[in-house]
């Protein structure tokens, strides 16, 4: 005996007419045994009975067992088959078409006769002059409005589309719909009509030019990848993702959900107008519906015209809502354009679609199915993960659009706008913040510059003083004229008063050299204690040390040719300090002999000389940082204190991010202008003619991405 | 007795509409089940009947000629309805047995009602039953059964149209046939205003 579930089979099979006398007998014998499988085939049987009747009958016309065509239905198949009766009429070419509007422009035209030719110029009002483009629906062509003498874009449904009664519905909505809308950033329609010679239905609307927003962001992203300054750029397109935001708002006030939002759907004309198009996927809500303010249906689901390709999910894929790819029509809602208004936003800060990175699987494309899945089931796209460079702002709007659940998104398309609004003001100020501490940094660049002009200048000065070669020959056997320490006073009393009318300068000395060794012959410095005070170093505390790399390149230079280098720490005279140092040397030569006899050096402590310039004048950035060649820290100061800070770390590509992409900028044109993020600012210091450099460092932020290190 | 000279057998597509539409409306909508579907089939089978017009020899009525085009486009539309179908495959998911069948596969109690509507009942009643069940079947099960039952379509035929294997097919059927008994039984006795005469 079968079981229960292999009589059902049975039982299926039976009724398919495919059963075995041996596997009948079996299947008699469970049925009276069994009420449930007695139940499955006598409803089976009635099942089957059932439709085979209502199939003969239909098919033998009686009405009785479904509804007919509606009156409307008649009348679109009988347009159509006027239609496809025109195209066959005459010389039986089905390419004779378009007759009415063209008037002159195709070879198809051409076909016709002089006459006929003459009299559709006459009586048409649209002069079509080229093709614009097509979609599935229509073709768009510019035109001539020979009544108004203006040029208007025309769309007239394509004889492949008119075969279909769903697309002529859809055609017609299409215009119902964008008619209705009257919003400056929606298209204005001025004629809509049906074509009397083909019947097929066509709409005239403002001619607002070729180029579309989608254009206008490959622009942007490659104006990115040129480093030019696209921040202008950027302020454009948002504004004009404002003016798509308004006329998406104002459409929903209208009970019109666009359902197909995408850069491509959004015209740009020269003037700055923002014209959204395409209403052909828009679907009416329940309530706008229910007014009966336009005809037919409020979905306009059609396979055979959708962008999509299953079910009735309806849409442009890449940039579509989850709700939408799952083909959960039921769901789709003001909330669904706020998703297809964050996927704008998407392309335009990272230059693509936001489900693009989806539709590639090893670099081959996905089939439809597997992308609707995708994009039905998987998380947001997080711009950041596209470009590292997009304002952390505008990345959590954009995300927040692009929630994958509806009431995590904004809930209307003003809230959206009015967010984006808020960061592009608070964009302006941030901007006009950065402006002042680009000229803060500037400010220190000159001042810094100037004042190492002015170190040279006196050591310059220093060693061409009378003492300098008094010493010299006073040190000479054969010369002796005058004690040294005479010389060495007057030189102490001259140096002492350099010190003591310059603040900034820590300390001068004239030193002698004998071989690879240097020895200091008048040293005065500032005391560390009490910087006011200026001390001789007497003769027994003078140093004597060899002499380093920079000092004998010193020596190797001619008179009067000062060099400046920086130093983290001091090394002359055994004064050690962390800090950085400004060091200025030049060679001095006997008159005589014109031979080396040692150097000059003056110097300067960085710390002092930045903490002066920048007393009380640090506005906007909040920190400072002062590099030598190799980014180590030589100084740091913040904006609410006028000290220097200890330096914790001596690499600044540590703290810092974004100092990868500053490094290079700063070398190759001397500054760094951070016009995305506007949170770093660096300038180039050029030392000694270029030799060396200092790089200044200013933060408009204490931002985590920037800031590794507190 | 005259014979229908071919070159002089004209058809007018103008009315088509007013004296076939309706038929071949019902027709299509008996079988596809949607309105929608059943006007572009339509459209398709005059828009057809335009372009081949020719071809029509006059040898049975004009209906039965574009009757003939309607039963191909809809198989056509059918086959195009598949290729969208998001159900994906019938094999591993739209069981109904798992509800009529316990683990050792006996009937559960209460798969059918215990009664069974008459026999003489009228068809246009269990029609309208039936068609409501059809609504709810998965469309692949639902299409490959009205093929099978109203087209009297053979299961090579289907196959080979649908691109689908023999037991594909069979397991379609034997699907569709116990969700409709299941739920048709369901229809029938619970929903009010069961006519009288079925209890």
């Amino acid at each position: 005996m079968p079981d229960d579930r292999k009589t059902s089979e049975l039982i299926s099979q039976s009724l398919s007419g495919d059963l075995t006398t041996a596997q009948d007998e079996d299947l008699q014998q469970s049925v009276a045994d069994s009420r449930e499988a007695n139940q499955f085939q006598n409803l089976s049987r009635l099942i089957q009975d059932s439709l085979s009747d209502v199939a003969h009958r239909t098919a033998e016309g009686d009405p009785a067992f479904c509804e007919g065509l509606t009156s409307e239905a008649k009348q679109r198949l009988r347009d159509s088959v006027r239609i496809e009766t025109l195209r066959r009429s005459s010389d039986g070419s089905v390419n004779q078409v378009d007759s009415t509007l063209s008037g002159t422009l195709d070879e198809e035209s051409a076909l016709t006769s002089n006459d006929e030719s003459e009299s559709r110029q006459m009586t048409s009002r649209f002069l079509v002059q080229r093709e614009l483009g097509s979609g599935a629906l229509g073709v768009v062509w510019l035109a001539r409005d020979e009544k108004l003498k203006r040029s208007v874009a025309l769309k007239e449904m394509s004889a492949e589309a008119a075969e279909y009664p769903r697309a002529w519905h859809r055609f017609c909505r299409e215009a119902e719909i964008t008619g209705y809308l009257e919003h400056p950033n929606v298209v204005p329609l001025y004629q809509f009509g049906n074509d009397p010679q083909t019947g097929r239905p066509f709409y005239a609307m403002r001619f607002v030019g070729k180029r579309t927003l989608a254009e206008a962001i490959v622009e942007y992203h490659e104006r990115l990848a040129t480093g030019e300054d696209a921040s202008m750029s950027l302020h454009k397109l948002l504004s004009a993702f404002l003016g798509v935001c308004q006329a998406v708002a104002y459409a929903h006030s209208k009970g019109v959900i666009h359902r197909d939002l995408k850069p491509e759907n959004v015209a740009l004309d020269s003037f700055g107008q923002v014209i959204v198009l395409d209403w052909g996927l828009a679907r009416l809500t329940d309530e706008f519906e229910a007014g009966n303010l336009l005809s037919g249906d409020g979905v306009l689901a059609d396979s055979s015209f959708e962008q999509t390709m299953a079910g009735e999910v309806i849409g442009t894929p890449l940039y579509m809502a989850p709700e939408q790819a799952s083909g959960d029509q039921d769901h789709v809602d003001e909330r669904t354009d706020v998703y297809g208004l964050g996927a704008i936003l998407f392309a335009m800060l990272t230059g693509s679609a936001p489900h693009a990175t989806q539709s590639h699987d090893d670099g081959s494309v996905v089939d439809m199915k597997e992308l609707l899945r995708r994009v039905a089931e998987n998380a947001t796209p997080d711009p950041a993960e596209h470009r590292a460079d997009i304002p952390a702002g505008l990345v959590s709007i954009c995300k927040q659009a692009l929630s994958f659940r509806q009431h995590l998104r904004y809930q209307t398309a003003t809230e959206l706008a009015d967010a984006v609004e808020r960061w592009m003001a608070g964009r302006s100020r941030r901007r006009e913040l950065y402006g002042s501490m680009q000229s803060e940094g500037r400010e220190l660049r000159t001042n810094l510059l100037s004042f190492i002009r002015n170190l040279e200048r006196n050591t310059r000065f220093m060693s061409s003083l009378p003492p300098i070669q008094g010493i010299i020959d006073a040190m000479s056997p054969d010369r002796q004229v005058e004690d040294v320490n005479t010389w060495r006073q007057r030189l102490a009393v001259i140096f002492g008063g350099l010190l003591q009318t310059n603040s900034d300068f820590s300390a001068v000395s004239y030193c002698r050299v004998e071989g690879d060794q240097f020895r200091e012959v008048v040293r005065l410095e500032r005391g560390q204690a009490d910087a006011a005070s200026v001390r001789s170093v007497p003769a027994s505390r003078l140093r004597s040390d060899a002499m380093t790399e920079c000092l004998q390149a010193t020596m190797d230079r001619h008179p009067d040719d000062v060099s400046t280098s920086i130093l983290n720490r001091c090394s002359s005279g055994g004064r050690d300090s962390e800090r950085g140092f400004l060091v200025s040397t030049v060679p001095v030569f006997d008159e005589q002999t014109e031979e080396p006899f040692g150097f000059v050096m003056l110097e300067s402590c960085l710390t002092h000389v930045v903490e002066d310039f920048l007393q009380n004048r640090l506005q906007n950035a909040k920190r400072v940082y002062v590099l030598n060649d190799k980014c180590e820290v030589l100084l740091h100061m913040k904006q609410d204190s006028n000290q220097a800070c200890d330096v914790k770390c001596h690499d600044f590509g540590e703290l810092c991010s974004q100092w990868a992409n500053v490094r290079p900028e700063l070398r190759m044109r001397g500054e760094y202008v951070d016009e995305q993020t506007h949170a770093i600012y660096a300038t180039r210091v050029s030392i000694d003619r270029d030799e060396s450099a200092l790089a200044i460092v200013l933060l408009a932020e204490d931002l985590p991405t920037i800031i590794a290190e507190n | 007795m005259d014979q229908p000279d071919r070159a002089k057998i004209k058809v007018d597509p103008d009315k088509w509409v007013d004296e076939y539409g309706d038929y071949l409306f019902r027709y299509a909508l008996s079988r596809l089940r949607d309105d929608n579907a059943a006007e572009e089939v339509v459209q398709e089978t005059f828009l057809a009947g335009v372009r081949f017009q020719d071809r029509y020899t006059g040898e049975g009525a004009e209906r039965a000629w574009l009757l003939g085009i309607l039963k191909r486009k809809l198989i056509d539309h059918v086959r195009r309805r598949a290729r969208y179908d998001r159900d994906g495959s019938y094999e591993g998911s739209n069981d109904p047995s798992e509800k009529m069948f316990d683990q050792n596969g006996n009937w559960k109690t209460g798969a059918f009602p215990t009664l069974t509507p008459d026999n003489q009942v009228e068809s246009k009643e269990v029609w309208d039953v039936v068609r409501g069940c059809l609504n709810h079947l998965p469309q692949g099960q639902a299409d490959v059964f009205v093929l099978s039952v109203m087209e009297e379509m053979s299961s090579e035929e289907i196959c080979k149209e649908l691109g689908i294997t023999q037991s594909n097919l069979w397991v379609r059927l034997h699907r569709a046939r116990l969700s409709l008994a299941q739920c048709v039984g369901a229809r029938w006795f619970e929903n009010e205003g069961v006519p009288q005469h079925a209890r």
